[in-house]
C-alpha cells in the first residue's frame, strides 16, 4: 500500500490532536501529520509547508474559528486549495449550519471529533482509493 | 480701464501657463516612474492573474465534469498568460482532471474548452465572443472589459485583482457559482469604474487634447482683445454726434417761447366774448326749467295723498292680524315649558348615566392594570423556564465533548495496553469505560428533557396507532417476559405524536420492567372522559389509566417520584437513568393536563394523565393555553 504525503490536524484541544494523531499514525496511510492549533497557525502552514491532501477541521477555535479559515480558505486569491476538507463536529449542528458549510466545494465530509481507525478507513477508501492502490 | 484689466488677466493666465506646464513635466516624470514599479511586480500580478484564472474554475459546478478526460483553457490572442497558465498546470488539477491550456488566434476557432481566457488590450469584441461560445458550457474570464459585459471580468487592482460576475450569464450556461464566488464579487458598475486605472496611451492623448484646447483659447483671447478696441472707437465717435445734438435741441427750445407769448394775448380776448354769450343764454333756460318743476311738484302732491289713504288701509288689516297672532304667541309659551321641563329630565337622567359609566371605567382600570400584572408574571415566569431549559440544554451539549474525548482515551488505552495490565488495572478500566458509557446516557436523557415542551405544533394524534406500534418495538420483551398488554380501543387526541408516543413507551416499560422475577408482568389500558370544573366553567378531559401488577411505590415516595435523575432501586436491581418520569410529566404539563399515581406496595401501580379534549382547547401564538 503506498502512502499519501501529508494530513493536517487543525484543532485547539491538544487532547483531541493527540488522540486523533495516534489513531492516524496507527492506520499508517499518511507519511506526515501536521497540527495547527487554530485557524491563523493553520494558514500559516499552509503557505510555508507542502500541500495537504486531507484536512481535519474543528470548528470553535480561538484566535481564528473553523468558519473563519473556511472563508479565508476560500478566498480567490489563495493559491493552495487542492486539500480536502473533514469537518470535525463536537457536537450535532443544526441544519443550516450544515447547508453553509458544504456550500464549500473542499468540504467533504462531516466526523465526530474523535477519530477512530473504521471512519479514517473509510474516509481514505471514499477519497483516495486510487492513490494508495499497491499498483505502482 | 477695461483694456488695462484684460492685459493684468493675460499675464496671469502666461504665469499659469508655465506653472501648468511645468506640473504636466512632473506628472509625466512620475508617471513613467510608476511604469518602472510597476514592471518589477509585473511577475507578482503574472502569478496572481493564473491564481485567480483557477479558482474561478474551481469555485464553478461544471455540468458533465465527470465525463471529461482533461479540464481545457483556451487564451485568446498573443497574450503572455498562455505560458503562466501552463506552467501551472503541470502542478495543479481542477477538480480532479489534468489541465491543458490552448493558444487560439480566432474566435471562430474556438472549441473543446470549459473556459476562455481573453484580455481587453487584444481587441476581441466580446459581445461577438459570447455569440460564438454560448450553449458550448465554455465560462468566459476576461480581463479590463466593461462592467457586466462577461461572464467574470476581472481587473488588476494593485498586486492583486478584483473581479465582477454576471450571474445570469453564468447560470444560462449551466453553470453553477459557489457562494463564496459571489461573496467577494465586486457588485456595483461604480466601483467597477473607479477600479478601471486609465492606461498610459490615453492619459498621453488626454494631456496632447489638453494641449490644443489651450492654444485655442488663447488665440480665442487674442480676437476678443481686438474686437473690445473697435467697440471703444465707435463709441467715442457716438459720444461726439451726441454732443453735437443737445445744442441744436437748446436752440429751437429759446425759438418756440417767443412765439406762445403772442398767441395767449389774442386767446384772452376771444374767452371773455364767449362767456358774456354764454351768461344770457343760461338764464333763459333756468327760467323755462323753474316753470316746468312747478307743474311737476303739482302732480307730486295729488298722488302722496292717494298714497296715505293705502296706508291706512294697510295698517287697519295689520292691527288685526297682530290681535291674532297674540293669541298663537300665549299658546307657544305653554308648550315652551313643558319641553324646559322634559329636556332637564333626560340631562338628569344622562348625568345619572355617565356617573355609573365613569365608575365602571375606573374599576376597568383596575382590572387591565391587575391583568397586566398578571401577564407580566407570566412572561417572567415563562423566561424564566426557557431560560432553565436553555441553561439544562448548553450544559449537557456542553458536557458531551469532554466526556467524548474520554470514552475515545479509554477506548485506545484498553485497545492497546489492555493485556499489560493486572486484574486490578483491567477492573478499573472496565469500571470506568462503564462510568463513562452512563454519564454519556445521562447527558444524552438530560438534552432530550431540555428539548421537550418546546414544540407547539399539535396535531390530531391517533393513540391507539401509536399503542400498535410501541407493542410492535417492545415485541422481543414481549415474547422474553411473555407479557400481556390489555387495552380498550383508544381515541385520538390533540397534541405532539413524538411525545405523546414517549410518555405511553415510558409508562408501559416501566410496568414490565418494575416486577418481580417471578410475576408475568400484564398492563391494562384504559381511557374514560371526565368533566373538571375550573373557575365557573367545566372543562372536558380524556383521563388515560395505565395499570400494572408490578412491585408498587411505597407512599412516601410517591411525590418525588417524578422529579429527575430519582432513583428508588440500586442500578443492579433495575437499570435506568431514572428520567422517564420526569420526561412523562413533563410532556403531559406541556399538553395543559395531569399526571399522578395510584399505587400499593406488591400490588401495583396505576399511572393516571389526562388530555384536554379539542373543543376546549385553543393556543394563542406564544403556545400557551387559554381557558374558555
Amino acid at each position: 500500500m503506498r502512502k499519501l504525503k501529508r494530513f493536517l490536524l487543525i484543532d485547539d484541544s491538544k487532547a483531541t490532536t493527540f488522540f486523533n494523531k495516534t489513531i492516524i499514525l496507527k492506520t499508517e496511510v499518511v507519511e506526515e501529520i501536521a497540527v495547527a492549533y487554530n485557524g491563523k497557525e493553520a494558514l500559516d502552514s499552509l503557505q510555508s509547508d507542502s500541500t495537504p491532501e486531507l484536512i481535519f477541521l474543528d470548528l470553535n477555535m480561538p484566535v481564528m474559528n473553523g468558519w473563519e479559515f473556511l472563508d479565508a480558505y476560500h478566498h480567490p486569491s489563495n493559491p493552495f486549495q487542492n486539500s480536502k476538507i473533514v469537518v470535525m463536529l463536537g457536537a450535532e449542528i443544526g441544519k443550516e449550519e450544515r447547508e453553509r458549510l458544504l456550500s464549500f466545494s473542499q468540504v467533504v465530509e462531516f466526523r465526530d471529533k474523535m477519530l477512530s481507525k473504521k471512519v479514517l478507513e473509510e474516509i481514505i477508501q471514499k477519497y483516495f482509493a486510487q492513490e494508495v492502490s499497491s499498483k505502482p | 480701464m477695461r483694456i488695462f484689466h484684460q492685459h493684468l488677466f493675460n499675464t496671469k493666465l502666461g504665469r499659469r501657463y508655465t506653472i501648468g506646464i511645468l506640473i504636466l513635466f512632473l506628472v509625466l516624470g512620475n508617471i513613467q516612474r510608476v511604469e518602472g514599479q510597476d514592471l518589477g511586480n509585473e511577475e507578482v500580478k503574472r502569478a496572481q492573474r493564473t491564481i485567480f484564472i483557477y479558482n474561478f474554475a474551481q469555485q464553478i459546478g461544471w455540468p458533465q465534469i465527470a465525463e471529461l478526460e482533461t479540464f481545457k483553457i483556451g487564451v485568446l490572442g498573443p497574450d503572455r498568460t498562455v505560458i503562466d497558465l501552463k506552467a501551472i498546470a503541470q502542478k495543479r488539477k481542477i477538480f480532479g482532471k489534468p489541465i491543458e491550456v490552448v493558444r487560439y488566434q480566432f474566435v471562430k476557432n474556438i472549441k473543446d474548452i470549459q473556459l476562455l481566457y481573453v484580455h481587453n488590450k487584444y481587441n476581441y469584441d466580446i459581445a461577438y465572443i459570447l455569440r460564438k461560445i454560448s450553449k458550448k458550457n465554455i465560462l468566459l474570464v476576461s480581463e479590463d472589459y466593461f462592467y457586466n459585459s462577461s461572464m467574470i471580468n476581472m481587473v488588476n487592482v494593485g498586486d492583486s485583482f478584483e473581479y465582477e460576475i454576471n450571474e445570469n450569464r453564468i447560470e444560462r450556461e449551466g453553470f453553477v457559482i459557489a457562494p463564496s464566488l459571489k461573496q467577494y464579487a465586486v457588485t456595483s458598475s461604480q466601483k467597477w469604474k473607479g477600479l478601471f486605472k486609465s492606461t498610459e496611451q490615453s492619459l498621453v492623448n488626454a494631456l496632447n487634447e489638453n494641449e490644443e484646447q489651450k492654444a485655442e483659447i488663447k488665440s480665442k483671447n487674442d480676437q476678443l482683445k481686438q474686437q473690445e478696441k473697435k467697440i471703444e472707437n465707435q463709441s467715442k465717435t457716438l459720444d461726439n454726434i451726441q454732443e453735437k445734438i443737445v445744442e441744436n435741441n437748446q436752440w429751437i427750445k429759446e425759438l418756440s417761447n417767443q412765439n406762445q407769448i403772442q398767441e395767449k394775448k389774442y386767446e384772452e380776448k376771444l374767452l371773455i366774448e364767449k362767456e358774456l354769450e354764454k351768461n344770457i343764454q343760461e338764464q333763459v333756460t333756468f327760467i323755462k326749467a323753474q316753470e316746468e318743476r312747478i307743474k311737476q311738484s303739482v302732480v307730486e302732491i295729488e298722488e302722496k295723498q292717494r298714497y296715505l289713504k293705502e296706508q291706512n288701509k294697510q295698517i287697519k288689516e295689520q292691527e288685526s292680524i297682530l290681535d291674532r297672532q297674540r293669541g298663537e304667541i300665549e299658546d307657544q309659551k305653554t308648550i315652551n315649558w313643558y319641553l324646559i321641563a322634559l329636556i332637564s329630565l333626560i340631562l338628569i337622567g344622562g348625568f345619572f348615566v355617565y356617573r355609573s359609566y365613569l365608575n365602571k371605567k375606573k374599576l376597568n382600570k383596575v382590572l387591565q392594570a391587575k391583568n397586566k400584572e398578571i401577564h407580566e408574571q407570566s412572561l417572567d415566569l415563562e423566561s424564566k423556564n426557557k431560560e432553565l431549559e436553555q441553561f439544562a440544554y448548553i450544559a449537557s451539549h456542553d458536557l458531551q465533548e469532554p466526556l467524548n474525548t474520554i470514552s475515545s482515551f479509554i477506548g485506545l488505552i484498553s485497545e492497546d495496553y489492555g493485556d499489560s495490565f493486572d486484574e486490578v488495572g483491567k477492573e478499573s478500566l472496565n469500571y470506568i469505560s462503564d462510568a463513562s458509557i452512563r454519564m454519556k446516557k445521562l447527558i444524552d436523557s438530560l438534552l432530550e428533557y431540555s428539548r421537550l415542551g418546546r414544540s407547539t405544533d399539535f396535531v390530531d394524534t391517533g393513540m391507539e396507532t401509536i399503542l400498535q406500534e410501541i407493542k410492535e418495538d417492545f415485541r422481543n420483551v414481549l415474547e422474553r417476559t411473555n407479557a400481556k398488554i390489555h387495552s380498550v380501543k383508544l381515541p385520538v387526541v390533540f397534541g405532539n405524536p413524538i411525545e405523546l408516543r414517549l410518555l405511553l413507551q415510558n409508562l408501559i416499560s416501566n410496568g414490565i420492567k418494575f416486577t418481580d422475577k417471578e410475576t408475568i408482568p400484564e398492563i391494562h389500558i384504559n381511557v374514560t372522559t371526565k368533566n373538571v370544573p375550573i373557575n365557573s366553567q367545566t372543562e372536558t378531559f380524556w383521563e388515560f389509566s395505565v395499570k400494572d401488577n408490578g412491585i408498587g411505590i411505597p407512599k412516601k415516595h410517591q411525590d418525588r417520584i417524578f422529579a429527575i435523575f430519582q432513583r428508588l432501586h440500586s442500578r443492579e436491581q433495575y437499570q435506568g437513568t431514572g428520567i422517564g418520569l420526569a420526561h412523562c410529566k413533563k410532556i403531559i404539563e406541556s399538553h395543559g393536563g395531569n399526571i399522578w399515581l395510584e399505587s400499593e406496595e406488591g400490588k401495583g401501580t396505576t399511572f393516571y394523565f389526562t388530555i384536554p379534549k379539542k373543543e376546549n382547547i385553543l393556543l394563542d401564538k406564544s403556545g400557551i393555553k387559554i381557558d374558555l
